[in-house]
């Protein structure tokens, strides 16, 4: 039995541990590949990320890039309901600061800020800020906020936002599933 | 139009490359060609089967394209890549996990079944059983066990991938492959 690095070595320490494991290791762990699957790796994660529009962080002179995941909001449908989300939330946000500013909804550290703030920065801090807020809150104002608006303008002819045939869970879902890029996009 | 380059490439050179517009997409290129396999072992050896080696391994891969330009060169880059693909194999592991909340008995039950069902597993009953055992350990263990016991990772380096101090993932480990020996002995 070789003793000089014992302390050390793996299969030593697993001697050590349980001979049965350290002679198991040698051999054959039965797990396979399917044949050229690592030939066909490199094409499929890059169509993954031509596909999803992914750049790589931190490069600027990458001129296209953000174009095209700017542009992918038009192309994808779940992009576009949760967008048409976010923005009913972030408008029903603004509302919701301004109306109601002492609904306990709200979480306690910004309603001080509410009264001090702009729309324009609310949204902005909404948007950075959104997981802070309840969604079934946020969606009830949105569509009190809705209806206030179509009585008083013209007869509500056309609604087409897709938020408003999707039920609540399933929203909160497509939001969560987002990542913080894609909202990012959205917002 | 793709992989041109050859295997050999130095992490110094895939590096160099990625730092270059010009060359960012052949040196990923290069990178993939590189680690896909060592990344996609240890990334197999603890989600278990292919299917969802398959999903992690290239869900890896995006983060890395995403977050390579902020790599800094302050670990070794295949440390940085273990990183990555640990991390996301114990995400992965942990959200599965999440929605279980089985018995040990039905998590055992269910990674025989879902061996049973991989059509890439082909293991006598020894390894099946081996397989259950490392299946019942806690997601962050079984990357340690992993790591040590097919990869043979020294704990130092273990310690820069997993983000543990080394005399927590020697314990870690002893405390895993005890658990994998009772197990068989309580199932033999």
């Amino acid at each position: 039995m070789n003793m000089e690095n014992a302390p050390m070595h793996p299969q030593a320490e697993l001697q050590d541990l349980s001979p049965r494991l350290a002679n198991l290791r040698g051999k054959t762990d039965g797990q396979q590949v399917p044949d050229g699957y690592f030939d066909q790796l490199e094409a499929l994660v890059f169509q993954k990320i031509e596909d999803q529009g992914y750049a790589p962080a931190g490069v600027s002179s990458q001129g296209d890039r953000p174009t095209r995941s700017g542009f992918r909001i038009l192309r994808n449908p779940r992009l576009g309901i949760a967008a048409a989300a976010m923005l009913s939330l972030a408008i029903a946000a603004i509302w919701f600061f301004r109306m109601q500013p002492t609904d306990p909804a709200i979480p306690e550290n910004y309603r001080e800020l509410a009264a001090a703030l702009s729309p324009e920065d609310a949204a902005t801090y909404i948007a950075g800020n959104i997981h802070e807020f309840e969604t079934a809150a946020l969606e009830n104002y949105a569509a009190a906020e809705s209806s206030a608006a179509e009585t008083a303008a013209e007869p509500p002819a056309k609604r087409t936002q897709p938020t408003e045939e999707l039920p609540p869970a399933q929203l909160e879902l497509i939001l969560q599933d987002l990542s913080e890029e894609e909202l990012e996009i959205i917002l | 139009m793709q992989q041109q380059a050859s295997n050999t490439a130095t992490d110094e050179q895939i590096l160099s490359m990625l730092r270059d517009e010009r060359t960012f997409e052949r040196g990923f290129r290069l990178l993939m060609q590189q680690y896909k396999q060592r990344l996609y072992w240890q990334i197999r050896r603890m989600v278990q089967t292919h299917e969802d080696a398959d999903d992690v391994l290239q869900n890896t891969f995006i983060k890395i394209y995403r977050g390579i330009l902020r790599f800094e060169g302050k670990s070794k880059l295949h440390t940085w890549l273990y990183r990555i693909a640990a991390n996301e194999t114990i995400s992965f592991l942990q959200s599965k996990n999440r929605h279980a909340g089985a018995s040990l008995d039905e998590i055992a039950a269910a990674t025989a079944g879902r061996l049973q069902a991989d059509p890439w597993f082909d293991g006598d009953e020894t390894q099946r059983r081996l397989q259950q055992a490392v299946g019942l350990l806690p997601e962050k263990q079984r990357a340690v066990f992993v790591l040590r016991y097919y990869d043979e990772m020294p704990y130092e380096e273990m310690s820069a991938v997993l983000n543990t101090s080394v005399g927590a993932l020697k314990a870690s480990f002893h405390h895993a492959v005890k658990k994998i020996e009772t197990f068989f002995r309580e199932n033999e």
